[in-house]
């Protein structure tokens, strides 16, 4: 009898394996995010949007209503479903260059309204699908494609800390947070908080989520999880940032 | 003899990287897009060795921004990009035609609309190289079937932009960009470089926008105290809006189309393979030059006159050089990996000859063959 592996109710299950490189994040992060979904019962009131880039490889990967936009565009065009279709659970999925670079200004003015969606930006630190440039969350120092000589703050800035500078703008009512695919439960936990505070109606949700790449990163499966677990849980830091406060009893 | 140092067989981005590097450009601003992605990638290297800038910004408009700034301020200035991100640096495009800001933009056509075919070429962005955005500017759009023209043409346009203080887009494709051929690189004192006008009158004397007869205007360098103002407003010669002066309005606006036709011939770029008796005349740019120039032989050894007349410049479209080539020929043929774009422009130019479309919209290439078969079709 072949083995079922125990996969989300959300899930398209013909689509699988999915299509990411072996190793990636991605599918640990969706696994999470299906395993919300499937907790929370709103499997047909959810609408996926996915980004460019690696991320719009997760276009066929629920079965529930998907729209992949155009590069940076994601939350916007939630933020449009949102507006007119309220009872929707809307879900930006996007990655760190979409979220922090080419549609960060979608990201801060979409947290500044306090928009009722989720965002879920997964950080690799680089362009994963051009094929490994410096994205805004390429560590210092690092080597990518169009940093060949390593990361040089002076000249690119900073790593972007995305839940710190939404929990910065995002008014009360909103919740930021950063996992990791190295602990999925407490991901699980933070991406179902997410979702339940967009179906409380208190405002934006956003969840950073760390991932490997090994295919750009050119490392195996333990320099992998030691890139993950030491270098970038270092500048990012892993845990909730703002959560919404408690209404008196 | 030649130097065999200056063999090279590489990519046509590539190729495009190293003419800019030669061609004398300092300042690149992009953001990573396949199938142009390379350009960027060689030049985050290659920059920093010859005392350039390599940015790689948030996206494209703010990359397009970048481009245009660095230019002010007197650094010869690039991008490079592919169709969705073309669309992003319209906006700024045509600041830069109507400020006369030289820059080139490369564009490296695949397929659309929107993100469409990321990987695979196509011929879709004519129309929007022409007309991508708002108002009435001009643009000079150059396009390459091989990788040696991608070289020849990337110098070209740095050097036409600088010439006519004006965008130029150089239009390649998916395959022109990533297939490897020779080229012959010539070294850095035998390359005819231009260089931009500037101005040798004093601050006060000085008018940013008073043209000379060809009808463009001296450039001082921001940053020396000529103190002049820069608008994407209509503007009177001494820089500053005049956005209720019809005069000016009209002035600037023509002058702008003027200075690209004073310099017509200077930018008019094209080949011909075997049109002299030609019957049959098969009229492609791009990578499907490459498939129409095979064509070409095929249908000789069968005995059909055919001649292929490649354009290298798209636009201004070398309308002339078009009816020249039509005057003697029975039918014209022209294959576009899109569904009939420029074959419009031809059309109104072949001397009511027939005009017969060969198009390909799905990712491969026309081949040959298919052009072949459609010269026989009408024959």
């Amino acid at each position: 009898m072949a083995i079922v592996p125990n996969m989300p109710r959300s899930w398209r299950v013909e689509t699988k394996p999915h299509k990411f490189c072996p190793g990636c994040g991605h599918g640990l992060v969706l696994k999470a995010l299906g395993e919300a979904i499937d907790e929370l019962d709103i499997q047909d009131r959810v609408v996926f949007g996915c980004d460019i880039g690696c991320s719009l490889l997760a276009w066929d990967f629920f079965n529930v209503d998907i729209v992949q936009t155009h590069h940076g565009r994601t939350t916007p065009v939630m933020t449009g479903i949102k507006r007119a279709r309220p009872d929707r659970i809307c879900i930006a999925y996007m990655g760190d260059g979409g979220g922090y670079a080419i549609g960060s200004q979608h990201l801060v003015n979409a947290a500044t309204r306090n928009e009722k969606i989720t965002a879920i930006l997964v950080n690799n630190c680089n362009y994963g699908m051009t094929g490994g440039q410096m994205a805004p969350t390429t560590l210092p120092e690092m080597k990518t494609e169009t940093t060949p000589y390593g990361r040089d703050v002076e000249e690119t800035g900073y790593p972007t800390q995305g839940p710190e500078m939404v929990a910065a703008i995002a008014r009360e009512g909103a919740y930021t947070a950063r996992g990791t695919v190295a602990n999925v439960r407490q991901l699980k936990n933070y991406l179902k908080k997410a979702l339940q505070n967009q179906l409380e109606e208190k405002g934006f949700s956003f969840v950073e989520a760390l991932s490997g790449c090994p295919t750009n990163w050119s490392t195996n499966a333990k320099a992998t999880w030691a890139f993950l677990e030491e270098n970038m849980t270092k500048y990012f830091k892993v845990g909730e940032v703002k959560v919404p406060v408690k209404e008196e009893e | 003899m030649t130097c065999q140092n200056n063999i090279k067989f590489m990519q046509g981005n590539e190729a495009v990287a190293e003419a800019a590097i030669l061609a004398g450009v300092r300042f690149f601003a992009g953001y990573p897009i396949t199938p142009a992605t390379e350009i960027a990638e060689i030049l985050a290297r290659k920059m920093p060795l010859v005392d350039g800038v390599f940015l790689q910004m948030e996206d494209e408009i703010a990359s397009m921004a970048a481009v245009i700034g660095a230019s002010m301020a007197g650094v010869k200035a690039m991008t490079s990009t592919s169709g969705p991100g073309f669309t992003l640096k319209q906006e700024n495009l045509g600041y830069a035609a109507i400020v006369e800001i030289p820059c080139v933009v490369v564009d490296v056509q695949r397929g659309g609309p929107s993100t469409g075919l990321p990987t695979l070429p196509a011929q879709g962005d004519v129309m929007q190289a022409r007309w991508g955005t708002h108002g009435d500017h001009p643009i000079v759009v150059l396009s390459p079937a091989t990788v040696a023209e991608a070289f020849d043409l990337t110098v070209q346009a740095i050097n036409l932009s600088e010439l006519l203080r004006t965008p130029v887009i150089l239009l390649s494709d998916a395959v022109v960009g990533h297939i490897r051929e020779k080229v012959e690189i010539p070294s850095a004192d035998s390359l005819k470089l231009i260089e931009r006008k500037i101005t040798n009158k004093s601050p006060e004397q000085y008018q940013p926008y008073v043209a000379g007869e060809d009808g463009v205007p001296e450039f001082a360098y921001r940053g020396k105290g000529y103190r002049y103002h820069i608008t994407s407003n209509i503007h009177d010669e001494a820089g500053f809006p005049a956005t209720n002066n019809h005069e000016v309005a009209d002035s600037l606006l023509r002058r702008l189309h003027a200075k690209i036709d004073y310099y017509k011939d200077e930018l008019t770029f094209y080949k011909e393979e075997q049109c002299a008796d030609a019957e049959f005349l098969i009229i492609a740019y791009g990578c499907v030059a490459r498939s129409a120039k095979e064509a070409v032989h095929d249908l000789r050894k069968e005995g059909i006159k055919a001649g292929l007349l490649q354009l290298q410049t798209l636009w201004p479209f070398p309308a002339e050089i078009v009816q020249k080539y039509c005057a003697g020929v029975k039918k014209v043929i022209v294959p576009e990996m899109n569904l009939g774009q420029l074959i419009n422009e031809v059309k109104l130019n072949a001397l009511n000859k027939d005009v017969i479309g060969v198009n390909r919209v799905d990712g491969r290439m026309i081949t040959p063959q298919e052009i072949a078969e459609k010269v026989k079709e009408v024959k």
